[in-house]
């Protein structure tokens, strides 16, 4: 047992985990000008092993140790160390700081990348919102407008789309079944050359256009587009036997898909997965500085007006450049506008590991202050022996 | 008094230098250009002396911040813009479009070469050098085929273009620009701007009265009507392309207000005077055509006077901005770390202790130079000292001189004076080339709107660049000197390596607390601590270096000769992490594309490389025989 407790705290695995990530890291830089940012991050840092897809073999062979990895080795190399090597006593104080802390960095980066939610929520001058809309995933939205008043909205999130299945809904007097979903698409005019194996829908706005799967973008500045071709089944069937209401090609900017069934009207979308919050935000204003006779941007900030659902409470605030709201557990940047200066794009955060890396970096910054302060000690100490 | 006689000698030689390149930048004119240099205008979005117009327009135009005319005569830029301004007619022959293309000089008119003054700068620069400088006449007949070629390349991504197509870019808006400067003052189509002024006040007040019968739908003189509304068109033509704002206004909620000259001239029509601002221009067109330097001399003092009254903020950062331009502070600078490496280099020899101290107390007085000039920029902007990669470079090289001077005063053998003289020069020549015919002193973006952060941050990190710099410089000095000399003794070896031993820890303590606050801030403007973007990528690749030389050297993995060699691999990752990862040209904060400096680069990385590989040569091939 003890060669390997000798090995999992030894310095050669610390500078080896070192090294592997320095090259982790150089490779996940390189590769952002192909995947774009979030597709190399899913690719080298947010993985165990770094996947490179072999297309004549249609497997996916691991070459590279991945962030997860390499961050799980330094932790046990650690605690190992914590354990066997390190002493404690004050003159250690410094490295004992900075480890723990390294420790905590460590853990924080794993839960932001797992429980961190990017977002965002636009807003008109004068308009209000009520919920976020996810950045990179979609869902299919059925929403029940037969009543004027208000939709009744029935949402099914990617990761089901994803599954090619059929949706059971107790409310809703039809199943749903995704007979393919895209994650990013093109879409085609319907013509006589269409292929008619693809799947067409026979329903709405399909009648003239299919979408054709194109590989996903994880670039900053391009969007996947997600559409779906789902088939809707009565659970009761029509007096003439057939089950099938329709097949219906929805995508993310199509208009809503109105239908009637059993009396009731029903409109189909697909986009961004929203997310109701518990608060509505009014954009008072919206406004956009720009220096003199020039197009260089010199402020951007929204005047907002939050009114609370469960206190009924209002409150003013203003957004702008590094100074965005903290509501909840929300926070609210400003990202971006549109429509002439009339629009805001506030981009929306959670992340509960967020104090994680404060507490972890002033210890570690400590640390290395105290153990450095010792260093220069020692060193002028001798440095006046030799003056002596 | 013998001891300190090399050391007064060499700083007063170093004082002499900053004060005859100083004057030197007084123009020597008639007409009182030193005034005209220091009135405030808004460009840019900032506001500079018409000194810094002209320096940074004729710097994007040719390259250089003097003109040569067809003469073969040399002009301070203020001279070129004064000609440019009042009496664009001449200026247009002057030749100061540089155009390094063959095929963009294929499609302008042939010029015969012209004979270089010198034998040896011909031999240098190569025959018929001036055969790159363009005049705009020169030009104007090519200019629709190169506005259509600018058009098509600029369809091209920025970084796709080849070289004809960014030649033909840059040059199409640096004629648009050029253009738009002589029409910035006046438009240059009525001989005596004067007499335009008051012709046009003498007909305003009646075309006034008619527009007003217009509009109540009564009888009017449409002729009287029609002269004014011809003037006021020119003036709107031109308030379109003027590159300068010159009338300070009362500022709003804090933000100043200027208006262009075309439409301060509107003011007739609404108080049927003209400001004096206006009429000191007007005055200043009119004596400077008139070769009347006299007239010209007492209305730029009195316009100088007028508009910093108005607004006394712009007058001083204007003043200010002046003096850096004529000071060259980082410029004299590099004379005087040329100075120190000199002094520090004589001194081993010699085993001069005097050159020693020289070197020494040469290199505070260029900290203290290169520390006025960032003090300066500071000033002038409002920003801390780094805010672009040129402003970095300076700070890079002014780090690195702090560090030599705390090392220097430990163990005074010139080592740290050396060291800092070879990473001042550098550093300061990269931000030279870095200006790359921009003006350094931009407005800041938005998203970077934050001078704590930038304090907080970008100065911290940027002294991690500063300190691992140190150190590997420190690594190929042993490596060098180690192999080429006999300097490197075992004392020697054993405080250079505690030397860049200490030098490491500093840099892991600043690069890491740079990287975190990065986050911080990061964490502060959009809600990701990290985000793995190049820049941020390219942080922690410092920070990761760095401890593994610690624990390398603390497992006794690594002795002296290791050590060494992989501080100067720290080169290599400090120049990925500054340079490097914004020529990917992606990320969020990446800030400025370079496309040639890659090569450059690379070339940097090889040469470390080499320097390594020479560190682990056999140790009796080297003249210092230390066994590391």
């Amino acid at each position: 047992m003890k060669p390997l407790l000798k090995l999992l705290a030894s310095l050669e695995l610390t500078i080896g985990c070192l090294v592997l990530g320095m090259v982790l890291i150089l490779f996940g830089t390189l590769d952002q000008t192909h995947l774009g940012i979030h597709g190399a991050t899913e690719k080298y840092f947010y993985t165990v092993f770094v996947y490179q897809y072999i297309q004549s073999l249609d497997i996916n062979v691991p070459y590279m140790p991945g962030g997860y990895l390499i961050g799980f080795a330094l932790l046990i190399n650690l605690i190992a160390a914590m354990i066997y090597r390190f002493r404690f006593n004050t003159k250690k104080l410094g490295i004992w700081l900075v480890h723990v802390g390294f420790i905590l960095l460590l853990l924080g980066e794993f839960i932001s990348s797992v429980f961190q939610v990017e977002a965002s929520m636009t807003i008109d001058e004068g308009g209000t919102s009520d919920f976020t809309e996810s950045f990179r995933e979609a869902e299919l939205a059925i929403i029940d407008t037969t009543d004027p008043d208000k939709d009744r909205v029935y949402a099914i999130p990617e990761g089901m789309l994803e599954r090619n299945q059929q949706v059971d809904i107790d409310e809703l007097p039809f199943h749903v079944s995704i007979d393919e979903f895209m994650p990013n698409s093109v879409l085609q005019r319907r013509n006589e050359f269409t292929p008619v194996t693809v799947g067409l829908a026979n329903r709405g706005l399909g009648l003239e256009a299919y979408a054709v799967r194109v590989p996903e973008t994880g670039k900053m500045d391009e969007r996947n587009q997600p559409a779906a071709i789902v088939t809707l089944f009565s659970k009761q069937p029509a007096q003439d036997g057939s089950e099938i209401i329709g097949t219906w090609l929805v995508r993310e900017f199509m208009p809503h898909q109105e239908f009637t069934f059993k009396d009731r009207s029903y409109s189909l979308v697909v986009r961004r997965k929203r997310e109701v919050i518990d608060y509505y935000i009014t954009l008072k204003d919206f406004s956009h500085d720009r220096y003199l006779g020039t197009n260089i941007p010199k402020n951007f900030s929204s005047e907002v007006i939050v009114k609370d659902k469960r206190s009924g409470l209002e409150q003013d605030f203003l957004i702008y450049m590094n100074n965005p709201l903290r509501y909840d557990d929300l926070t609210f940047y400003q990202q971006g506008f549109m429509n002439d200066d009339r629009t805001t794009i506030l981009q929306v955060v959670r992340n509960p590991g967020r104090s994680l890396p404060y507490i972890s970096c002033t210890m570690m910054t400590l640390g290395l202050v105290v153990q450095f302060a010792f260093s220069l000690q020692r060193f002028s100490k001798k440095r006046k022996k030799a003056d002596a | 008094m013998k001891r300190s006689l090399a050391t007064t000698l060499s700083i007063l030689f170093f004082l002499a230098y900053i004060y005859s390149n100083y004057s030197r930048q007084t123009p020597k004119s008639d007409f009182d250009l030193d005034t005209l240099g220091k009135v405030p205008v808004v460009m840019n979005g900032r506001i500079q002396p018409l000194d810094s117009v002209a320096r940074n327009s004729l710097l994007a135009m040719s390259g250089k911040r003097t003109a040569t005319y067809e003469d073969g005569t040399r002009h301070k830029a203020i001279e070129w813009l004064a000609e440019a301004i009042f009496s664009p007619p001449a200026a247009m022959d002057r030749p100061i479009f540089r155009i390094h293309d063959d095929g963009l000089r294929s499609i302008l008119p042939h010029k015969d070469p012209k004979e270089r003054d010198s034998a040896i700068m011909g031999m240098l620069l190569g025959a018929g050098s001036s055969h790159h400088y363009f005049s705009f006449n020169e030009i104007k007949g090519s200019f629709e085929r190169i506005r259509q070629d600018a058009m098509a390349a600029s369809n091209v991504e920025s970084e796709l273009r080849n070289r004809y197509q960014r030649a033909v870019v840059d040059l199409a808006n640096n004629v648009i620009r050029f253009y738009n400067l002589t029409r910035t003052i006046h438009h240059s189509e009525t001989p005596s701007f004067l007499e335009e002024l008051t012709a046009m006040k003498a007909i305003v007040p009646q075309a006034v009265a008619e527009t007003e019968k217009q509009q109540r739908g009564e009888a009017f003189d449409s002729e009287s009507l029609s002269s004014m509304l011809s003037f006021i068109q020119v003036y709107k033509s031109f308030g379109e392309e003027a590159l300068f704002f010159t009338h300070p206004r009362p500022p709003v909620d804090g933000q100043f207000q200027w208006e262009k000259m075309s439409v301060a001239l509107d003011e007739i029509t609404r108080d049927g005077e003209l400001s004096d601002i206006t009429l000191y221009y007007a005055t200043l067109v009119d004596s400077y055509r008139q070769g009347d330097s006299a007239t010209f001399n007492e209305t730029v003092q009195k316009l100088y006077n007028k508009v910093t009254s108005l607004d006394e903020v712009a007058g001083a950062k204007a003043k200010a901005e002046q003096q850096f331009n004529y000071l060259e502070p980082f410029y004299v600078s590099i004379v005087g770390y040329v100075m120190v490496l000199l002094l520090a280099v004589f001194s081993w020899p010699f085993a001069s202790r005097g050159l020693n101290r020289a070197a020494f107390w040469t290199t505070v007085a260029v900290f203290v130079v290169h520390t006025i000039g960032m003090g300066y920029r500071v000033y002038i902007i409002g920003y801390a000292p780094v805010i672009n990669l040129y402003s970095s470079a300076i700070y890079v090289g002014w780090g690195a001189t702090l560090l030599a001077l705390i090392i220097e005063r430990l163990y005074k053998n010139g080592i740290g004076s050396f060291i800092a003289s070879v990473i001042g020069i550098s550093s300061l020549i990269v931000a030279h080339h870095l200006i790359d015919g921009r003006d350094t002193l931009e407005q800041m973006k938005a998203v970077l709107d934050s001078n704590f952060w930038l304090t907080v941050h970008v100065l911290t990190v940027t002294f991690g660049y500063a300190s691992t710099f140190f150190s590997g410089f420190i690594g190929i000095f042993w490596i060098i000197a180690g192999t080429t000399t006999k300097l490197i003794n075992k004392e020697r070896s054993k405080m250079l390596a505690a030397i860049v031993f200490g030098i490491i820890c500093f840099s892991t303590l600043f690069s890491f607390f740079g990287t975190v606050s990065g986050g911080i801030w990061a964490d502060q403007s959009w809600g990701r601590f990290w985000g793995w973007d190049p820049k941020e990528n390219g942080a922690v690749l410092l920070v990761l270096w760095n401890v593994i030389i610690l624990h390398a050297r603390w497992g006794g993995f690594a002795k002296t000769r290791g050590i060494m060699a992989m501080a100067v691999f720290g080169n290599i990752v400090t120049s990925w992490s500054w340079m490097g990862t914004n020529m990917l040209g992606i990320g969020l904060h990446s800030y400025g594309f370079m496309n040639s400096a890659f090569n450059y680069l690379a070339g940097f990385w090889i040469s470390q490389l080499i320097i390594i590989a020479l560190a682990y040569l056999p140790t009796r091939t080297s003249r210092s025989k230390v066994n590391a």
